[in-house]
């Protein structure tokens, strides 16, 4: 498992890990660094690795589109939140602690990976027995998770004033807009070849 | 000790984590180069063969939009030969990383009933344009037969379920049967003593 883990930890600064990780840490960002959304987060991604290795969900085109438009729309309100009356049900711990899983459990479905040899090896395996790859699918996904702990982190000992804390939101909305926004339009393509080439 | 003071060590030993698992990744690294390497070797190390249970005629290749660096069209020309069908695009770093053994493969083992077809399935835009594969091809030192597969049809008539994986390998037998299959990186010495075992069957 700690194979896996490793290698999960040196594909995240692969390309081919942005749809994975980068909504992941945009939503720490906009959780403000809280744990409870660290935590949400980290099991979204690992239940996106178990379906991930089960093989049995592959999203179509238009599907990506979808996907891609409610999770734009949810960042937009969670970062919206503090600014607009209506929408203040959106701060509840409850409700950005469930966005921030349910948006890396999305992310999980976009996300190609690098299949580097643990990762090879999981997949080939859980062609026969996906229960037995479990352990190592989720060790995987909690090391592709660390740059988010990280950021967590860094954010906690900083301990940055509330105006810093709010632009460090807008500006992660933002660029979360923008990643699923192309996932929205189907512009995913030359996005991830803008960082790929 | 506060909060703020707690996150600061925290942050500390998540940076030697990461740390750490790149120092891992210099062994790994490595790995790929020592296969390499054995190949080379006047006196390769005995490697367990894997089980290679015949898993039956492969798949056909559709939907091709040409061949490159080939004489042939078709697997069915390469019947009687030992093949590796390498699954792979060039924008793919794990894919890349594969290309020393397949090479290595190659060299040894070419003049010996061996074949490796290459089937390039683009995920991006940019890797479907067959210029740019020419050029990566010879850039990474990729000499033996591609099948461009732009569509990639092939790609997923392939691979089981509703997700296809970059790189994947199959090893097919004399009569064209899927005997070995790996999904990525890695796994190179299974490979090795896999294609040897293969070469060692009767016609």
């Amino acid at each position: 498992m700690i194979p896996s883990f490793a290698e999960a930890i040196r594909a995240t600064t692969q390309p081919c890990t942005l749809l994975l990780l980068l909504p992941c840490l945009l939503m720490a960002v906009i959780t403000r660094g809280r744990w409870a959304p660290f935590a949400a987060i980290c099991l979204g991604a690992v239940l996106g690795g178990w379906l991930f290795i089960a093989n049995v969900v592959s999203l179509s085109d238009l599907q990506l589109q979808l996907s891609g438009a409610i999770v734009a729309i949810a960042i937009a309100v969670l970062v919206a939140a503090p600014d607009v009356t209506w929408l203040t049900w959106a701060q509840s711990p409850p409700t950005q602690t469930a966005v921030a899983g349910g948006v890396a459990f999305v992310a999980t479905l976009w996300w190609r990976p690098c299949i580097g040899e643990e990762l090879g090896s999981i997949l080939t395996a859980s062609r026969n027995d996906v229960s037995a790859q479990l352990p190592g699918i989720t060790a995987y996904m909690l090391g592709a998770m660390v740059p988010v702990l990280a950021v967590v982190l860094i954010m906690r000992a900083l301990d940055p004033s509330e105006r810093v804390t709010r632009r460090a939101a807008l500006v992660a909305g933002g660029l979360g807009l923008v990643v699923a926004g192309a996932l929205a339009v189907g512009r995913h393509d030359e996005l991830v070849t803008t960082f790929t080439r | 000790m506060n909060a703020r003071a707690l996150a600061g060590i925290g942050t500390v030993v998540v940076a030697v984590v990461i740390g750490a698992a790149f120092v891992v990744d210099g062994s790994d690294g490595n790995e790929a180069a020592t296969a390499g390497i054995a190949l080379d070797d006047a006196t390769p190390t005995t490697i367990a063969v894997p089980d290679l249970p015949d898993r039956g005629p492969h798949p056909e290749l559709v939907d091709l939009a040409g061949w490159l660096q080939s004489d042939v069209t078709s697997l069915e020309e390469l019947e009687g030969k030992v093949v590796a069908v390498q699954f792979w695009t060039f924008g793919c770093s794990n894919c890349k990383a594969t290309l020393p053994h397949m090479s290595e493969l190659y060299q040894r083992y070419g003049s010996q009933g061996f074949e490796i077809v290459g089937v390039h399935a683009p995920e991006f835009s940019y890797e479907a344009d067959e210029a740019n594969i020419v050029a990566a091809a010879a850039d990474l030192g990729v000499t033996w037969p591609i099948a461009l597969d732009p569509t990639k049809r092939t790609f997923h008539l392939w691979q089981e379920g509703p997700t296809a994986h970059w790189p994947r390998i199959y090893l097919l037998d004399r009569d064209g049967h899927i005997r070995y299959d790996h999904i990525g990186e890695g796994r190179y010495d299974q490979i090795d003593a896999a294609v040897e075992a293969l070469l060692a069957e009767p016609a």
